[in-house]
């Protein structure tokens, strides 16, 4: 399937009639003449529109040749019939166009300022009494409102007589097939649609030679323009007066009016390159021109009674691609979510697995760390605690240095930063006086009293206090 | 006023259908895995943090060489310090091994010796050892140097030296020695 059917699918489903879609739908145009049926019938296949057969005893194209009605009706009813032969396959929904030759409709165009198509519509719709040159009570009628490049909207009114279009709208009903009919219009409208298939360029005349008439028809890409008859007894001079007339009133006509049969020239050439390959020409099978406004996505008119079908933007469409696009992006958010949450979840994992190996490899650090500063808080513990070390070398080799001569001591008592002597000296004030002038110790007092021997020398006992160790408090 | 159509009920009805699913989503699904997402979140980031304050951590104790020389030399030094010995008794008898070693050594008499019970020096425990000792005034002098100069923790607690006239060893010495008792010595 390819870009250009995407988009006239999706211009199909969003801007089509009202009504059920042609998706899944197959697609037969007929072509009724005074004295042969033309039918195309089309099914699509991997985004293409290829010949299939209505049934399995009929052509995919081809043609009926008996006089019209009845050539309508037989091949209608065949349709009926060969789907109910045993081992046929049930048939598929269809879509049927039927084009008439022009003398059949008349046509009336109007010229409308820019406006918008719904309005335009109306105001046709209340100009047909005006225009209709029968009463509206007798005929069926659709216009066909085309907007130009200047913006202007050109409008066809066409119309029948309603005994004329219930003939063969009685054989649709009488050969269970008209919810089938899609379309009763003018061929000429068709060929205007296989036109811009083709992409001829646009906008182009068509002389078209119709049983007693010949028809001028002028096309845009977005349908048709103008259709004008004149009796084929009147000669070319008519038609060269219609086509002068079409060329002033639309703008980039020219000389681009061709002649489709007869052999009037200019003879339409042949497109190149051929858009519809699978499919014959619309010389060569006119069917193709009934099936041709529902390919090429142009605006569908149908003279059976039915009110006028605009291509309008049909917002009730929207709600299924709405629907979609909420529940698709309910999914995706959903999923995002979801997604994130599995994200976190992992990475969370992971990090706890990190965690567990650093603290693993940690602990001998804080251990080995908390093992320094409890060693250090010990080691300094243990320094002062060797400052409260009595210097008692230190102490006694000061007392020895201090004494005066003949002084002795007999018994040393050392407790609690305090040093107890006791001892002999021709002087123990003396004593206490050398002592005092020391600075290592505090307090050196006389303890109790001082005797003197039978040498003379006094016998004394005498207490010397360390200065205060701060580290012993 | 203008009745409502079957076509327009039927829109309303899927409308409404739509409204009550929207919700019924954001209620039961949309809400709760929003609300675990956030909590996951948040505990990704306390997680991350943590992650980031263990490795900075790590980072900060492992690079430090010069913390590892340090408490190699604190522990050294800790070592030197501290008798060995993995209870006061143990300690005391260390402290009382290296006395008599020294004795001996300096030619000094030993007479007893006892353990006596611990006291305290702070919260940490000091054993106490006390000795009974004959020594000359040069010996005397030896050990209480000694004992002023080694770099161990052992005090001295109690020192009474009476003088007597004898042939040798002319002081009689009673030496209380305290040493400092640290425990997880082994750590």
């Amino acid at each position: 399937m390819n870009l250009n059917n995407i988009s006239l699918l999706t211009k199909d489903y969003f801007f089509g009639s009202p009504g059920s879609t042609l998706t899944g739908r197959d697609i037969i145009g007929l072509h009724l003449e005074k004295e042969k049926l033309h039918y195309v019938c089309l099914t699509r296949a991997r985004g293409e529109w290829i010949p299939a057969r209505p049934d399995p005893a009929l052509e995919p194209l081809g043609s009926v040749e008996e006089p019209a009605p009845w050539s309508l009706k037989q091949f209608l009813e065949w349709l009926t019939v060969f789907p109910l032969v045993e081992g046929a396959s049930a048939p598929r929904k269809r879509a049927v166009y039927l084009t008439l030759p022009r003398n059949c409709f008349s046509v009336r165009d109007l010229q409308l300022p820019p406006m918008p198509m719904e309005d335009a519509l109306v105001s046709v719709e209340n100009s047909l009494p005006v225009c209709c040159h029968l009463p509206i009570k007798d005929i069926y009628h659709d216009i066909h409102l085309c907007r130009t490049i200047q913006g202007n909207i050109n409008a066809l009114i066409v119309y029948a007589a309603r005994r004329d279009m219930d003939e063969y709208l009685n054989i649709f009903r009488e050969t269970g097939h008209v919810d089938s009919l899609r379309g009763i219009f003018p061929v000429s409208f068709g060929i205007g649609a296989w036109l811009n298939i083709q992409r001829y360029p646009m906008p182009i005349g068509l002389m078209l030679p119709q049983d007693s008439a010949c028809e001028l028809a002028v096309f845009q890409k977005k349908g048709c323009l103008f259709s004008g008859t004149w009796p084929l007894s009147e000669g070319t001079e008519a038609g060269d007066l219609l086509a002068a007339t079409a060329k002033s009133k639309f703008q980039g006509l020219g000389e681009n009016i061709f002649y489709l049969h007869n052999g009037g020239t200019p003879a339409l050439p042949s497109p190149s390159p051929n858009r519809l390959d699978q499919l014959p020409l619309v010389g060569e099978n006119p069917g193709i021109a009934a099936a041709a406004p529902a390919l090429s996505g142009q605006q569908e008119i149908s003279i059976d009674g039915t009110p006028p079908r605009l291509k309008t933007f049909q917002p009730v469409r929207l709600a299924v691609p709405l629907v979609l696009i909420l529940v698709l992006i309910i999914s995706l958010m959903t999923w995002n979510v979801k997604w994130g949450i599995s994200s976190n979840q992992k990475e969370i994992k992971i990090l706890k697995t990190e965690i567990h190996e650093l603290k693993k490899e940690l602990e001998p650090v804080e251990q080995n760390r908390k093992t320094f500063r409890k060693a250090a808080r010990i080691l300094e513990d243990t320094r002062e605690f060797m400052k409260t070390k009595p210097a008692l070398f230190s102490h006694i080799n000061e007392i020895a240095r201090c004494l005066p001569e003949d002084t002795w001591f007999s018994h040393f008592d050392f407790k609690s930063g305090v040093m107890t002597l006791k001892g002999e000296s021709p002087d123990a004030l003396k004593v206490i006086e050398a002592l005092r002038t020391s600075s290592m110790f505090d307090q050196v007092n006389l303890k109790g009293s001082v005797n003197r021997n039978k040498t003379g020398a006094e016998r004394f006992t005498l207490t010397i206090k360390f200065k205060d160790n701060e580290a012993d408090k | 006023m203008k009745p409502i159509n079957n076509k327009m009920r039927l829109w309303i009805l899927g409308g409404i259908l739509v409204i009550i699913s929207g919700l019924v989503w954001q209620v039961h699904v949309w809400s709760p895995l929003q609300d675990q997402k956030d909590e996951l979140e948040v505990e990704l980031s306390l997680v991350s943090q943590e992650r980031d304050r263990l490795a900075q951590r790590l980072e900060r104790l492992s690079d430090t060489e010069e913390n590892h020389r340090k408490m190699e030399e604190t522990l050294a030094q800790f070592t030197g310090l501290v008798v060995q010995g993995n209870s006061p008794e143990e300690v005391s008898a260390h402290t009382q091994l290296w006395v008599q070693e020294f004795l001996e050594n300096q030619g000094l008499l030993l007479k007893a010796y006892k353990g006596l019970s611990p006291s305290k020096w702070r919260d940490y425990p000091l054993s106490r050892v006390q000795f009974q000792l004959g020594a000359t005034t040069q010996g005397l002098s030896d050990l209480l140097e000694n004992l002023e100069t080694m770099e161990k923790a052992i005090r001295i607690e109690k020192l009474s030296i009476n003088y007597r006239r004898s042939r040798e060893n002319d002081l009689l010495v009673s030496l209380n020695l305290g040493t400092l008792f640290v425990e997880g010595l082994k750590e």
